[in-house]
């Protein structure tokens, strides 16, 4: 759970550096919003986040396979919590 | 982000450019669409090619986080800006992946700088278009939201996922029709005649959903390509957005032939 709380603060601090700090306020970000739905992420701004998690996590995170295997519609309703759940087990399996 | 720097008619700017798997052996370059941007890729089949090959992708000049440019959407500049970035890439050869209007720009690519190209994968070559496009300047979010709507599913659920998507890709629309040279680049484009197809020498790929409104194209230009191979896949003109791995594994199939 700790670990959780830790990779969900990550994932914030990443979303918060892609959409920008000055616009990031008009958004909720709760570990059950969604990327395209409440925080309104464009597809190309949803790059920018897999390449800051591979930066930050290393080879041990395949983000952007993860995310291509993921049908439009499960990608249009992904959640931060899906992306901390798929980041924890990549690290419990390091 | 990682980028190359481009310089056009003395306007200088940026090409975005993303990388996987920077260790393989062979590099394959993909090129998006019009109104599209490297993401197409990205979220889609690129995991899946990157598993056997090096995947450049970049935005084109004014898409995605490329720098907006005034002109050049013509395709013997966008194949210069393709140019720039295998130079950049260090690839002495390399694969070629495009769809739509990327399939346009890397056959013309194949046809201008042969030596360099291993094998194309033309996804989706689009017919010219029929309707005469308006004037520049003249371009409104009602004439954006009708070419939105008209899109095949696939493409359309990609352009319109978010309220900030829609506004970002009105924007982009917006600016190239009214601001940039697109009209007149689109206008003055000659479609590729059997001739200029029999400049294609690398072996290629015509790659198609089986229902894609694509498909008059695919019969237009098949018996014009002297090394090729056609597939089909389930679905619409945004098929391998769909249809990633399965997409990707015909693809790796052909490239490693």
């Amino acid at each position: 759970m700790k670990e959780q709380t830790e990779i969900f603060k990550k994932v914030k601090e990443l979303i918060t550096e892609v959409i920008g700090a000055e616009f990031i306020e008009e958004y909720t970000v709760e570990m059950e919003s969604t990327l395209t739905g409440d925080l309104e992420m464009e597809s190309i701004e949803i790059v920018e986040l897999s390449e800051k998690i591979k930066k930050h996590y290393g080879g041990a995170v395949s983000f952007s396979e993860w995310m291509a295997k993921l049908s439009l519609e499960q990608l249009i309703n992904l959640s931060i919590k899906d992306i901390v759940t798929y980041i924890e087990g990549c690290l419990q399996l390091k | 982000m990682p980028a190359i720097e481009i310089t056009y008619r003395g306007q200088k700017g940026e090409i975005h450019i993303q990388e996987l798997n920077p260790g393989a052996t062979d590099t394959i370059v993909l090129v998006h669409g019009m109104f599209g941007n490297l993401s197409q890729f990205y979220l889609t089949i690129a995991p899946f090619l990157a598993r056997e090959f090096r995947v450049l992708m970049y935005d084109l000049r004014s898409h995605g986080r490329s720098t907006c440019f005034k002109t050049g959407f013509d395709l013997n500049t966008l194949s210069e800006d393709l140019n720039r970035v295998i130079i950049e890439s260090g690839a002495e050869k390399c694969h070629l992946l495009g769809f739509s209007y990327g399939a346009l720009i890397v056959l013309k690519y194949a046809m201008r700088f042969g030596e360099k190209v291993n094998k194309v994968i033309a996804l989706e070559i689009p017919p010219r278009h029929t309707l005469p496009f308006k004037d520049k300047g003249t371009y409104t979010f009602d004439d954006f939201w009708a070419f939105a709507l008209s899109l095949p599913p696939h493409v359309r659920d990609n352009f319109l996922r978010s309220k900030r998507q829609v506004k970002n890709t009105y924007n982009l629309y917006e600016n190239i029709f009214n601001n940039t040279s697109f009209v007149e680049d689109m206008n003055n484009e000659k479609e590729f005649s059997s001739s200029d197809y029999t400049l294609v020498q690398a072996p290629v790929q015509l790659f198609f959903g089986d229902h894609s409104i694509c498909l008059p194209e695919l019969e237009r230009v098949k018996n014009w390509i002297n090394k090729k191979t056609i597939s089909f896949e389930q679905g619409d003109h945004g098929f391998f957005m769909h249809r990633c791995e399965q997409s990707a594994n015909k693809m790796i199939e052909f490239l490693q032939r």
